[in-house]
């Protein structure tokens, strides 16, 4: 079962093919407020989660999504 | 007050906006279904979405007007209880006809239309696959229901087909969401491939043809039609409130359960019934939508003159050859200034188009929407090219 911290690296670099952010991720970093991604943006990058993990992400679920470990958290569940 | 506090953000985004807010433009007189007085000049209109152009059609006023004085203003009352009348099941045979299905329902808007259909139709074991480009009416409808509502890639069947795969079993209860014609950019749905999909896992299609309704298909009801496969699709919605040139929605189906549908729908339970002249006016369009097919061949060469008129700017690919134009385009702008600029100048200029600012436009971005109607002649199509040169060449 994959970790958090396995997990969140390759977030990173999703999150910067698709948004071109380069900085460092920590678990709280806050995709809204922080990195100031728009809907469309999210949505994007969400796609290309499910696609490296072969996964899908309800929406349900996105939407009390605000940092990168909570979405690590639901690619977490989601590879059980 | 705390409850308020919300709209700090909102009231910042407007005041950002400056004196060029796109929800504060007044039409403060109509001269035709592609002119008015906006803001106190006389405007060509280039986004209104009118595409037959039937909005002051003789024969549809009439028909408004007579239903107004027979049956007064409005029904008063839901389609469950005192709000139907002839007309509406009328209406309904009629949209039941030109799709050759059993059966047609409609609401009272198009955005009622999708909430009500989705309603209806996703239970808690269900899953719901929405095109991530899809209208705000498809999310919002999608979100009101127990289903469990994933998205895939835009216009991408093998994005959906790697997601049913992902579901399992769940495919086999799973609904496919799509439109037509995008509403923003204009661009089809591969709806052929995407029914391929759909049976290769059991799935079911749902397509809105609020763009495409009076548009394409040689009879004008749709991308699915044009594609050749509207005896594929599960259930067909559409908007009243685009070609037809009204207010209102339906949804249609070879399915005979639709008939149960106003049973489950809380949205076409809970509201007023379109008014009968409302009524009267659709059906009005509806018969000159199926009996004049010039005005849909008008329609595309007026999109094809606009099209090829932005591609001599070099702001857009020229009309696609075999294959009726859209009548929307988009011209993509390289930020939010720029558009903001661009679309105030064009309404000095007396033309009206639609601005689209993020996150509203697919992939981000701002971009000048423009739509062309049947009603425009060449001169107006002529004077929104120039508007859009001065605009952003000059």
């Amino acid at each position: 079962m994959a970790r958090p911290e396995d997990i969140q690296p390759i977030l990173g670099e999703l999150l910067a093919q698709v948004t071109g952010y380069a900085g460092k991720l920590r678990p709280e970093t806050d995709l809204l407020d922080e990195l100031a991604l728009d809907s469309a943006q999210v949505m994007e990058f969400v796609m290309e989660v499910e696609d490296r993990f072969e996964i899908v992400i309800e929406q349900e679920k996105l939407a009390e999504v605000r940092t990168i470990g909570q979405l690590a958290d639901i690619v977490r569940s989601a590879l059980k | 007050m705390k409850l308020l506090e919300k709209f700090r953000d909102v009231a910042e985004t407007r005041r950002a906006l400056g004196g060029a807010d796109p929800t504060k433009v007044v039409v403060e007189r109509l001269d035709s279904a592609t002119r008015g007085l906006v803001d106190g000049r006389p405007t060509i209109l280039a986004g209104t979405n009118n595409y037959l152009g039937l909005t002051f059609d003789p024969e549809g006023v009439a028909a408004g007007q007579r239903a107004l004085s027979a049956a007064g203003t409005g029904t008063t009352g839901s389609r469950m209880a005192n709000g139907t009348y002839a007309g509406h099941l009328a209406l309904e045979a009629e949209l039941a006809d030109f799709y050759g299905y059993p059966r047609a329902m409609v609401f009272s808007t198009g955005y009622a239309a999708n909430l009500g259909a989705l309603a209806a139709l996703l239970g808690p074991e269900d899953a719901v696959l929405l095109d991530a480009d899809a209208h705000a009416s498809l999310f919002d409808g999608c979100r009101m229901c127990p289903a469990k509502v994933y998205t895939f890639r835009h216009n991408d069947p093998d994005s959906l087909d790697r997601r049913l795969a992902r579901l399992g079993e769940q495919a086999g209860r799973a609904l496919v969401v799509i439109e037509g014609l995008y509403s923003i950019l204009g661009d089809r749905a591969p709806v052929r491939e995407i029914v391929e999909v759909k049976h290769r896992h059991g799935a079911c299609l749902f397509v809105d043809e609020a763009h495409s309704l009076g548009v394409l298909g040689e009879q004008g009801r749709g991308l699915a039609e044009e594609a050749g496969v509207l005896d594929q699709v599960d259930f067909v919605v559409g908007t009243f409130s685009k070609s037809l040139g009204t207010t209102g929605g339906f949804c249609a189906s070879p399915h005979p359960e639709l008939e149960l549908f106003p049973y489950v729908s809380r949205p076409y339970m809970f509201t007023a019934s379109p008014s009968p002249a409302v009524v009267e006016c659709t059906r009005s369009a509806l018969r000159i939508l199926r009996s004049r097919p010039e005005l849909r061949a008008r329609l595309g060469r007026n999109a094809a003159r606009l099209q090829a008129g932005l591609a001599r700017l070099g702001l857009a690919p020229p009309p696609p050859q075999g294959e009726t134009p859209s009548p929307v385009t988009s011209v993509r702008l390289k930020d939010r200034a720029q558009a903001l600029a661009a679309w105030q100048r064009m309404l000095r200029d007396g033309v009206y188009v639609n601005l689209i600012l993020p996150p509203a436009a697919p992939g981000g971005g701002s971009l000048l929407r423009m739509s062309v109607s049947a009603a425009h002649d060449e001169a107006e199509i002529d004077e929104i090219l120039r508007a859009i040169r001065r605009a952003l060449l000059e």
